[in-house]
């Protein structure tokens, strides 16, 4: 197995300040700290060449996950392997196998060329010359920044800092891509770019890929494996096509109809966007009577069913564990 | 070529890129200079040395602070405290690079250019002062002096290093770096030659690691100190370097171990 984890815990201790009379002296004497389980005793197993694709609210502990597995962070206890090694070890064989891309934090020299910063990857990694050209110049044509190399990052819109990050994470060809919200901020070209560009990576290298996003679209191009964390722990483990047959299946009913009262309107289903259109959400089983009762009280011009999308899908597991 | 010499290489480019901000640092700190030599010239004519300093030795230990003290620094640096309090080092730990030796080498390649602009304006600074400054051909004084001065920078990063390192504790250096700022220029000898001090102080002084970052090498090049006093420094320093580096090591060691990563 790539990755292994056993029983894995990991508990911060974040300050408390007090407040009231006296709050600043009480806060400087007697500081009080309360315990925050990030991750609560999961285990999970990820082999060569999955793309795995961690979701949950804010809080669940998807960046903890990351971290833990990618060596900056020490568990509280459990049993971690990487490509064989205790990733905090920080074991040089293991350190060249893998690749940490966090969309929000640069990981080249602001002020100078990304070429300057790849210069210094090729020596930390041991990159022959060969295969350092090589490779920088496929990725860099894969991601259409061959022009771009000789401008300070400082200078780069986001979109092109992203993609100039990500050959600097990908030149020593890692075993393992830890990608944390690669694609915050970006507008939708640049998304769908990145996107593709993961999956056309995945194929050359069978590089196995653990994403966190918050944007669905990026887990559903990009994984065959999803993994719900909620509270630190999982809520759910397996395919795409798995997670929608595990929560009963919705449909969208858009509904356009001769302007009325009608009692269907008032379903908590329903939307109603205007006097003649309303959309509903139900489930799969719940569809034909829901349409049968719409089409027995209105007069109806059109009604359009679609499956539910992978992030509908996601929105409706988030609010089940909210409540 | 090595990955720690490219990363001299960056600093010096990415240090060069503010070019103006190096000129107006230098001319800063230079200026207490200035003050030096009109200062000591008023005090030396009433006198003619104090302990075994006399103006030129004066002027020129003042010269060589303001050449020294930026590569010497021994206080907190805020970049260590921000990639600890922001997640900066996040892209490192990841790495099969060490941390501390990356930071060695930021140093030296922030530190060549500043030294480059110190070199050429020190240079018009003894070119207009050039009777009244000690120069020695003494190849051994100037051995000496160039052993005293890699040790001091060793030693003053493991200083600044450990001292940085207290960001993993704490939210808030400023206290720490406060205290620094008052008490560094004393123990180091930044304000005065650590011989002026009274002797009860200096016994105490000799045996701390501060003195070692700027006074000690300067007054081996100037020959103030006699050969007992150089072998006792160099022994000295040499039990502070190999300490603080244990020290600065373990204080990393444990916190890795608490570092939280905050904000990616």
């Amino acid at each position: 197995m790539t990755i292994s984890v056993q029983n894995l815990t990991k508990i911060y201790k974040r300050r408390l300040l007090t407040q009231g009379q006296y709050s600043i002296l009480k806060n400087f004497l007697k500081p009080t700290y309360e315990k925050v389980q990030a991750l609560c005793n999961i285990s999970l197993t990820i082999g060569q060449g999955e793309m795995v694709g961690l979701i949950g609210p804010n809080g669940a502990g998807k960046s903890t996950l990351i971290k833990i597995l990618s060596g900056i962070l020490v568990p509280t206890s459990g049993d971690v392997r990487v490509l064989e090694h205790i990733p905090w070890a920080h074991n040089k064989t293991c350190q060249s196998q893998i690749s940490l891309i966090i969309g929000q934090k640069t990981q080249l020299w602001w002020d100078l060329p990304a070429l300057d910063s790849y210069e210094l990857l090729k020596a930390v990694y041991h990159i022959a010359a060969n295969d350092f050209d090589k490779r920088l110049a496929r990725l860099s044509e894969m991601l259409n920044v061959t022009d771009l190399l000789n401008v300070p990052i400082r200078e780069l819109s986001l979109g092109e800092r992203i993609k100039t990050e990500l050959i600097g994470g990908l030149l020593h060809n890692p075993k393992i891509i830890f990608l944390d919200e690669p694609t915050i901020g970006l507008d939708l070209s640049a998304q769908y770019q990145i996107r593709s560009f993961l999956r056309e990576y995945n194929s050359l290298t069978n590089a196995s890929i653990i994403l966190t996003s918050h944007y669905v679209r990026d887990i559903e191009s990009v994984c065959d494996r999803i993994v719900v964390l909620h509270k630190g722990q999982f809520y759910y483990d397996g395919t795409q096509d798995a997670l929608s047959e595990k929560f009963i299946p919705y449909k969208k009913l858009m509904i356009h109809h001769q302007p009325g009262e009608y009692s269907w309107r008032l379903d908590p289903s329903v939307v109603n966007t205007s006097p003649d259109q309303a959309s509903a959400y139900l489930p799969v089983d719940q569809v034909d009577d829901f349409i049968a009762l719409v089409v027995s009280q209105s007069p109806i011009y059109e009604v359009v069913v679609e499956d539910e999308t992978l992030e509908d899908l996601i929105r409706r597991i988030y609010n089940r564990l909210s409540k | 070529m090595s990955a720690y010499l490219i990363i001299i290489r960056n600093a010096v480019a990415e240090s060069a890129s503010y070019r103006l901000n190096q000129i107006v640092s230098f001319l800063t700190i230079s200026l207490p200079l200035v003050f030096a030599v009109f200062l000591w010239k008023t005090v030396f004519n009433q006198v003619d040395e104090i302990t075994n300093f006399d103006l030129p030795s004066t002027l020129t230990y003042y010269l060589l602070v303001v050449l020294l003290q930026d590569i010497l620094y021994s206080g907190v640096k805020w970049e260590i405290v921000d990639d600890i309090h922001s997640g900066g080092l996040t892209k490192w730990l990841t790495k099969p690079i060490s941390y501390l030796w990356m930071q060695v080498s930021v140093r030296i390649g922030t530190n060549i250019p500043y030294f480059l602009v110190a070199f050429i304006l020190g240079s018009v600074f003894v070119f207009l002062n050039l009777n009244r400054l000690v120069w020695t051909t003494e190849p051994i004084r100037w051995l000496m002096f160039l052993a005293a001065i890699i040790m001091a920078f060793f030693l003053a990063f493991f200083l600044s290093f450990g001292f940085s390192l207290v960001a993993f504790w704490t939210q808030d250096t400023s206290g720490i770096e406060f205290a620094i700022s008052i008490f560094l220029p004393l123990l180091s000898g930044q304000i005065l030659p650590i011989t002026f001090f009274p002797k009860e102080f200096q016994a105490i002084l000799v045996y701390l690691p501060w003195r070692y970052t700027l006074d000690f090498p300067i007054q081996v090049y100037l020959g103030t100190l006699s050969s007992v006093q150089i072998g006792t420094g160099f022994t000295v320093e040499f039990l502070w370097l190999v300490a603080l580096y244990f020290i600065a090591k373990t204080l990393w060691k444990n916190g890795l171990n608490i570092y939280q990563a905050v904000g990616g």
